[in-house]
């Protein structure tokens, strides 16, 4: 691509000094707020990862910690699920979403006290429904566990930050539009509307009890779909280009991306519940739209592998680099199996087992965490204007979740796939079903310990730089110092 | 592509569409569903919770047992349920009619439990599985749920709802007695009897 | 899998329903069409490819890459 055309400078024949001006004051702007979310999310990280190993070892090692009735496996369970999911990945999602869309949209963030209050609202939400699913007030409907009024908190946190999307979007420099912006927006508006719609429909005026596993899973699939997806994929369009200096290969693809996830993904929810009892229609519609999402994955994976073509050397020198390719390389694999699991002959043997959970985690961690850490890594030092403490930790944080994450994902797929045929085998007593799972559970409590290793050195480094006991960073700092006069 | 107020209007309707089409339609569709009445008995089916049952389902919402239980007997080129005595139908839409929150489950880590009101009527037997399953179920991996029930001093008879403990089990001096959501657990447990009636829908098997 | 043997419950009105939310549905797909079609000819499609540059600006322009490892000597 030509270097020389960029359509933003003719259009404005803007100096170099403003746009490096412009480009300083996002970030500055952007400096409290996004911070304040990170924190929020590696604080949840943290917690959760502790809620999670706790949950694991129970199941293969039953007797643990089983006296107190706030850590028993039904609570623990759903209490690491909603922690990573709101707490963690959340959190970060919207620090990283809002401040692709400032840079994006060349618009500073305007109500930074408003994303303060909802970051606090944040956490004060998670915390109410975290003391409420130990406590024993889980709703029990998966992905949404915490009381009403925890989640009615959530939404309140939630307003401020469709506010400040909005305002930027409106406020932008005029030129084209990126992917990513919409991909951003889109989601910020699916998600409320996704999490009202769930919370009205399942406890506010609760539909008829047959009905609530349809909603349950319309809403938990499309949280991953056109929540977290969006962001994921907002992330990998944004910072591949960025970080290797060379445009994404196709726009057109990335559009054709974008409409057909907008217009599949909503209709993969039932997928869930196939073989249960719904009307075959509700079923068939969402295997079909599971099996359509072929279409905008292998459009993206496409669009990024050649983008990335010539340039996977930038993976031994870009930080951010190596968590989002993984990242993005990880989408591909969960979506096709995903979409694979939802033929029903295939889906009669995963259904109910522990296959389910690896893929789940293929999805949430290896695509979407991987990805939130690669952009962290990013951000934060243009917001501080300090660098990451120490190389060393990086490489470890990403070795230890990467490897982490892989040993998880195929110890625990193998295991389930035994459990689906031993559970296909009327003949097999239950309990050898549940017996040939546990060497794998052991696995993935291995697998776990890493992870959380790699969270506790990856909060570490950023307690660092927000302590402001790293150098401060070459590039940021000395073109301010430059156009400050 | 820089119209915003078009990609706008394009990602609501996609969503809309869906949102009709899986959420709002299957909640209007099933609102119309009923009960109905049993030819031979004249009971209404699904049958109704009585309030100890009703407790019991809140114990069972509040304790998460959905995490690992399923309850929905599918038929029988979908899986092996029907085949592992889970249910001699498979279960329909209508069989949850009665139920506050509808807790059909995604796995598998214990059985089905769809019809363990038929499979396993014994009250002892469920008290002492959930006080250390272990203790009906050698190999088992579920959570104990030591915390439904209270340890209180022998009288001077033993107690009739004591639990009869095997030796190694048992805490000298010390008899152990369910709680009432031990109780209440037990008694929705029993209930669960999800597919044991025929429905016009869905008919028993004749044999 | 059957879907439900017996007629629905509540007969006629049940039908209605199903008819109108479906009409609902098609109302939505049509309007995405339509709308499609709309940003074609008002030429949103053109120049697609200029977009891709959007990531850049004056001081971080294509060509010049912007990630790096903090000193190793660290």
């Amino acid at each position: 691509m030509k270097t020389a055309s960029l359509p933003y400078v003719e259009h404005h024949r803007e100096s170099l000094e403003k746009g490096v001006h412009l480009r300083i004051e996002v970030d500055r702007a952007a400096r409290a707020p996004i911070t304040a979310f990170f924190v929020t999310a590696v604080f949840w990280l943290l917690f959760g990862s502790l809620l999670a190993l706790v949950a694991s070892i129970k199941l293969h090692t039953p007797g643990f910690l089983a006296d107190a009735a706030w850590l028993t496996f039904g609570r623990v369970r759903p209490a690491h699920l909603d922690s990573v999911i709101y707490g963690w990945c959340s959190a970060a999602g919207i620090g990283v979403g809002l401040w692709m869309t400032s840079r994006l949209c060349r618009a500073p963030i305007r109500h930074r006290r408003l994303l303060l209050g909802s970051a606090v609202l944040w956490n004060i939400g998670n915390a109410m429904g975290l003391v409420g699913v130990l406590g024993g007030w889980s709703t029990s409907v998966e992905w949404l566990e915490y009381p009403p009024l925890a989640a009615l908190v959530l939404t309140a946190a939630f307003v401020p930050v469709m506010i400040e999307a909005v305002s930027m979007v409106r406020r932008r420099q005029p030129g084209h539009v990126y992917v990513s912006q919409w991909y951003i927006l889109a989601a910020f508006f699916w998600f409320p509307w996704l999490y009202a719609t769930a919370q009205v429909l399942l406890f506010w005026q609760p539909a008829p009890g047959p009905a609530q596993p349809a909603v349950n899973w319309w809403y938990a699939h499309n949280t991953l779909g056109l929540w977290f997806t969006p962001i994921g994929l907002a992330s990998a369009y944004y910072f591949i280009p960025k970080v290797i200096g060379k445009p994404i290969h196709s726009y057109y693809l990335s559009m054709v991306g974008f409409w057909s996830l907008a217009f599949f993904y909503a209709w993969n929810g039932m997928h869930h519940l196939i073989g249960g009892p719904f009307p075959a229609w509700l079923i068939s519609v969402s295997v079909v739209a599971s099996l359509m999402m072929f279409v905008p994955v292998i459009t993206v994976a496409v669009n990024h592998h050649l983008t990335m073509r010539g340039n996977f050397d930038a993976l031994r020198w870009s930080p951010t680099l190596r968590f989002v390719v993984f990242a993005a390389m990880s989408y591909t694999v969960v979506s096709l199996q995903g979409s694979l699991t939802a033929i029903r002959s295939l889906n009669r043997l995963t259904h109910f087992t522990h296959y389910t959970v690896a893929h789940a985690h293929l999805g949430m961690y290896a695509f979407f965490t991987m990805m939130m850490f690669g952009a962290i890594y990013y951000i934060v030092p243009r917001l501080t204007g300090r660098e990451w403490p120490s190389a060393t930790a990086i490489k470890a944080h990403f070795w230890l979740c990467g490897l982490g994450v892989i040993l998880y994902w195929v110890g625990l797929s193998i295991g389930g796939f035994k459990q689906g045929l031993a559970l296909l085998d009327s003949d097999l007593p239950f309990m050898e079903t549940v017996k040939l799972t546990l060497p794998y559970l052991e696995l993935r409590s291995w697998a776990g310990t890493m992870m959380t290793l790699g969270h506790i050195v990856f909060a570490w480094s950023l307690w660092r730089v927000l302590a402001g006991r790293t150098p401060a960073t070459g590039k940021a700092t000395l073109l301010a110092s430059q156009s400050a006069a | 592509m820089n119209n915003f107020r078009i990609i706008f209007l394009g990602f609501i309707l996609t969503f809309a569409s869906a949102w009709v089409g899986l959420a709002v339609l299957p909640s209007r569709h099933f609102a119309t569903l009923q009960t109905v009445q049993d030819p031979a008995s004249g009971a209404e089916l699904p049958p109704p919770l009585d309030p100890l049952a009703q407790r019991g389902a809140q114990v069972y919402l509040a304790n998460g047992c959905v995490y690992c239980h399923s309850q929905q007997v599918r038929p029988a080129d979908a899986g092996s349920d029907i085949a592992r005595g889970w249910g001699q139908r498979r279960t329909v839409s209508r069989d949850y009619l009665r139920d506050q929150v509808a807790v059909m489950g995604t796995m598998r880590t214990g059985p089905d439990l769809s019809n363990i009101g038929v499979r396993n009527p014994s009250d002892s037997w469920h008290l002492l599985h959930l006080y250390n399953p272990r203790l009906t179920s050698p190999g088992s991996t579920m959570a104990p749920f030591p915390f439904l029930f209270e340890k209180v001093k022998v009288g001077p008879q033993p107690r009739a709802d004591a639990l009869s403990l095997p030796a190694e089990e048992r805490i000298p001096g010390y008899e152990v007695i369910p709680t009432d959501d031990a109780l209440a657990l037990v008694a929705y447990l029993k209930s669960l009897r999800r597919s044991a009636y025929s429905l016009p829908e869905a008919p028993l098997p004749k044999d | 899998m059957k879907s439900f043997t017996t007629p629905p419950p509540n007969g006629n009105h049940f039908v209605l329903m199903l008819a109108l939310i479906f009409l609902v549905l098609l109302g939505i797909l049509a309007s995405a069409l339509l709308m499609f079609w709309w940003a074609a000819s008002v030429g949103q499609f053109e120049n697609i490819e200029e977009g891709a540059l959007a990531v850049f600006d004056t001081d971080e322009p294509a060509g010049q890459t912007t990630d790096s490892f903090p000193d190793p000597r660290r």
